[in-house]
């Protein structure tokens, strides 16, 4: 992957114009996409006959995996956009979830994390407490959210936002600290509102930092939105999972894993096209030490 | 370069692939025949630490698997769906199931197994639907629209609840199963996160003792009455290569299960060695009835129950999951 950082740093005149890839260097992007693509195809078949060879219960060749996904997930009316009645009533609920829980839990630990960021007492007193919450495993909590929250979504939600909050509060906490302190100098020197030196300079400074660990949370959501629906759940993709792992229903475990993965990669692509053009302005520009 | 780079990404990431689908196609050699006419000789046997792996361990405290020339090590396993690539690849003989993952495993294809000697049966008090001391519930009828906890969906809770539901003129779809493990159950009833809970012995005595919970439904009895609940398999792949291991396995835990069957101070005794159930509680405990004996027609009522709530698509039939008895 081409990293925008990565690129030679250019002149400070240019740092606020719009950076525009030039022609070669999008024309050798492309070419370099479309060269790792032919693996795609190559790894498919050479699955496909390595499962086929083995013939080995656990691993089903993706052909079927396939005939089976349509079957279980995309063989409904059109009228319902091809979603079949499990489709319904278990992908929709846990992806309902997971984005009301990631979009909740991002927009707190944003918010959070900048305000514990500047503040230097805050953030000190704070910073143990997270590293403390971040390393217990969310799993095990489940059952103690259950007797808060009761059986279904709530308890849902809450895991989800346990398992992804802790990363952003971090990146956040840290990158509004290290703003750089020429910044603020500045802001003092032309004397800034507060509003203004926040939303101008300090998150936009600390953007990079928080995208990251918004990026990083999105994997954690999407494993949050399973192990969230195997304990106190009547629906969802995880529940279905649990389903299928009790009948060792081997194609239906293999076809969450690839939704699974699907999503993973839907979102990644998602969040990285709104990360590029949140963060078209600091594309080798970024001047921090 | 780049192009170099992201190749070199691709074909790891087609080595993963490879390797993966490499892992589960382990086949085991055939290995000589031992001592006694036996194809084989050492035995590791999945036990899950529950009283009905009690007579394995009889078996093995009197010397029964000896005396076959059998020796058997034993893996603490939760249920054979968890173990199912040990069980496909030999390294593990034979485990305790209960006829519910027996014919669910056998009817989704993944493994056909045969049972070689059933371990327990249905008695009152063992499984039931418990609700809290001052829970507004008092018979089945109550459970409309009720969440109950079960430790693993479409499994025997279920099942066994859905008999009972049908038996009064409820439908499975009247109440809600969530699962929870069982070990959960009481925390969930106190804090009313859930209505009921279908579990079973310790955690039936313990709910009662610490929540001054009431068993409101006895889930093995009236529809359910002497099912058989669950017994010694293995594969019928196993069973067909180790003609004369399986017998001389069914003949030293049959010995065990009459002692069972009929000596509770035995049971008393062997149960705290492997669970974590202690002592004071074993000895006080509802417990199955160990049978000593296997009928394919009570297992076909296992059967059909499973397919009349949708656990399993199809009838499975009981004859075929039964291994032969031992000569």
């Amino acid at each position: 992957m081409t990293r925008p950082a990565g690129r030679p740093r250019r002149p400070i005149s240019r740092v606020n114009r719009p950076v525009r890839p030039d022609r070669t260097g999008a024309a050798r992007r492309v070419a370099s996409r479309a060269a790792g693509l032919w693996i795609v195809p190559v790894a498919l078949l050479a699955w496909e006959a390595a499962t086929r060879v083995a013939a080995a219960v656990y691993f089903p060749p993706p052909s079927l995996i396939v005939v089976h996904l349509h079957e279980l997930w995309f063989s409904g009316p059109a009228g319902r956009a091809f979603l079949t009645e499990d489709a319904v009533d278990h992908l929709l609920p846990s992806l309902a979830r997971v984005v009301v829980a990631w979009v909740a839990a991002c927009v707190a630990a944003v918010a959070l994390g900048v305000l514990l960021g500047r503040s230097r007492l805050l953030g000190d007193v704070t910073e143990p407490l997270i590293h403390f919450f971040r390393s217990v495993p969310p799993p095990l909590l489940i059952p103690i959210f259950m007797t808060m929250t009761g059986v279904g979504t709530p308890l849902q939600i809450t895991a989800i936002v346990f398992g992804v909050v802790w990363p952003v509060l971090l990146n956040s906490l840290d990158g509004a600290r290290h703003v750089d302190r020429r910044y603020l100098d500045t802001c003092q020197a032309f004397g800034l509102s507060r509003t203004i030196r926040l939303t101008r300079v300090i998150l936009p400074a600390a953007a990079p930092k928080i995208f990251a660990g918004l990026r990083l949370s999105i994997g954690l959501a999407l494993i949050m939105m399973i192990i969230s629906e195997y304990i106190g759940s009547t629906e969802g993709v995880g529940y279905r999972m649990l389903v299928a792992q009790g009948q060792v229903d081997i194609p239906s475990m293999w076809t969450a894993i690839v939704i699974l993965g699907l999503l993973g990669l839907l979102f990644n692509a998602a969040f990285l096209h709104v990360e590029r053009r949140a963060l078209a302005w600091h594309s080798g520009a970024h001047d921090t030490p | 370069m780049r192009t170099g780079l992201s190749v070199r990404a691709s074909l790891a990431a087609l080595a993963t692939v490879l390797a993966l689908a490499a892992c589960g196609s382990g086949t085991e050699a055939p290995r000589p025949a031992t001592g006694g006419g036996l194809e084989k000789a050492e035995l590791t046997i999945g036990i899950v630490p529950v009283p009905s792996s009690a007579p394995l361990f009889i078996a093995q405290e009197k010397g029964f698997f000896r005396q076959e020339g059998l020796t058997v090590e034993t893996e603490t396993i939760q249920a054979p769906q968890a173990v199912m690539p040990k069980i496909l690849n030999g390294s593990m003989d034979a485990f305790l199931t209960s006829y519910v993952s027996l014919i669910t495993i056998s009817e989704s294809g993944a493994a056909k197994l045969k049972m070689l000697a059933q371990s327990q049966e249905a008695a009152p008090g063992v499984n039931g639907v418990v609700v809290a001391g001052d829970s507004p519930l008092k018979d089945v009828k109550d459970l409309r629209g009720k969440k109950i906890a079960v430790n693993v969906v479409k499994a025997l809770g279920e099942v066994s609840v859905s008999a009972h539901l049908k038996a009064n003129g409820l439908t499975p779809g009247d109440v809600s199963f969530v699962p929870v493990p069982f070990a959960e159950h009481l925390t969930q009833l106190r804090a009313g996160t859930v209505d009921a809970a279908w579990t079973t012995e310790p955690y039936i005595s313990a709910a009662k003792k610490e929540l001054g919970a009431r068993l409101l439904v006895d889930t093995l009895t009236g529809p359910t009455e002497g099912l058989p609940l669950d017994g010694w398999a293995a594969t019928a792949d196993w069973v067909a290569k180790h003609p004369k291991t399986a017998a001389a396995f069914q003949r030293a835990i049959g010995k065990a299960q009459r002692i069972a069957a009929s000596d509770r101070a035995a049971l008393d005794k062997v149960i705290p060695t492997f669970t974590q159930i202690p002592a004071e509680v074993a000895a006080t405990m509802a417990l199955g009835r160990f049978s000593t004996s296997l009928d394919p027609s009570r297992v076909q009522r296992v059967a059909d129950l499973l397919q009349e709530f949708q656990v399993t698509k199809g009838r499975a039939d009981a004859t075929t999951l039964v291994a032969t008895s031992p000569r």
